[in-house]
């Protein structure tokens, strides 16, 4: 198997909230066990409140979707895990599978922030 | 990968793969990148490349159960009002003979047991026509077209 896709994930700490930035424009089949595996290492810090932020992200598909259902329930008990930047193809495959009804859903990281 | 413009003015692709996640991502990347600038290039919402992918990780992950070296080949053709796609591959048939129906899945449940798959077939039924899929001696080859505009 080759590993030739590094999925980059950074964390910005703000007051109430942490954002997690996916840097990459694709979540797809070819990393979405890495993109787990990087948030189960980001959520171990137990914060009550994260954002994560897919405005880089132009295409999902329901792998990608699948991993980020799986890393909401890597959050402890009472713990959230929201989504912000939603681009149209992104936010297209959420409205389809019916997810958006499962993630508080936020038009940017700044404005999920001063929610 | 290699591509031509049809007499009729429609653009076709055709490619083959090995049955690796990372090989998907490869081949829609440049099937995009040959798409820039084309006449029939579809418009940007259209979810051509969404649909094409679920079938592509279909296949991969249950055709020939995640294991690489087993040969996918992907021929579309690009018109101005849909795209027709045919996928071959020479892995295990569909169980039941035919595609999943794609039923969405029920959320009226604890986080838990929220579904973490499934939701391929969903989104090609919900985004293509006119699906066919025929099991023939070693081969699966399903054709479906999505409609662009």
């Amino acid at each position: 198997m080759t590993l030739g896709y590094r999925m980059r994930l950074t964390t910005d700490h703000r007051d109430c909230v942490d954002i997690i930035t996916v840097d990459a424009a694709r979540i797809d089949a070819a990393v979405a066990i890495q993109f787990k595996d990087r948030m189960r290492e980001i959520l171990g810090t137990e914060k009550p409140r994260y954002v994560l932020d897919l405005s880089q992200v132009d295409f999902i598909d329901s792998s990608g979707l699948g991993a980020i259902v799986a890393a909401m329930k890597l959050m402890p008990k009472g713990g959230k895990l929201e989504l912000a930047g939603l681009r149209p193809a992104v936010d297209k495959v959420f409205r389809m599978t019916r997810m958006d009804s499962i993630f508080a859903i936020h038009p940017s990281a700044d404005s999920a922030a001063g929610a | 990968m290699q591509a031509e413009r049809l007499e009729d003015g429609a653009f076709l692709v055709c490619c083959r793969m090995d049955s690796t996640a990372e090989d998907v991502r490869v081949t829609l990347t440049g099937i995009n990148a040959l798409l820039q600038g084309q006449e029939m290039a579809p418009p940007p919402d259209s979810n051509w490349e969404l649909v094409v992918a679920e079938v592509l990780n279909n296949i991969v992950e249950h055709a020939y159960e995640d294991r690489a070296g087993g040969d996918i080949l992907l021929r579309l053709v690009f018109a101005p009002d849909r795209l027709s796609v045919e996928s071959t591959d020479f892995g295990l048939p569909m169980p039941s003979g035919t595609p999943p129906s794609g039923a969405p899945a029920d959320l009226d449940v604890p986080v838990a047991d929220l579904p973490e798959g499934g939701f391929g077939w969903l989104l090609i039924r919900s985004l293509s026509e006119n699906l066919d899929y025929r099991h023939d001696g070693d081969s699966n080859r399903l054709r479906l077209s999505i409609p662009l505009r």
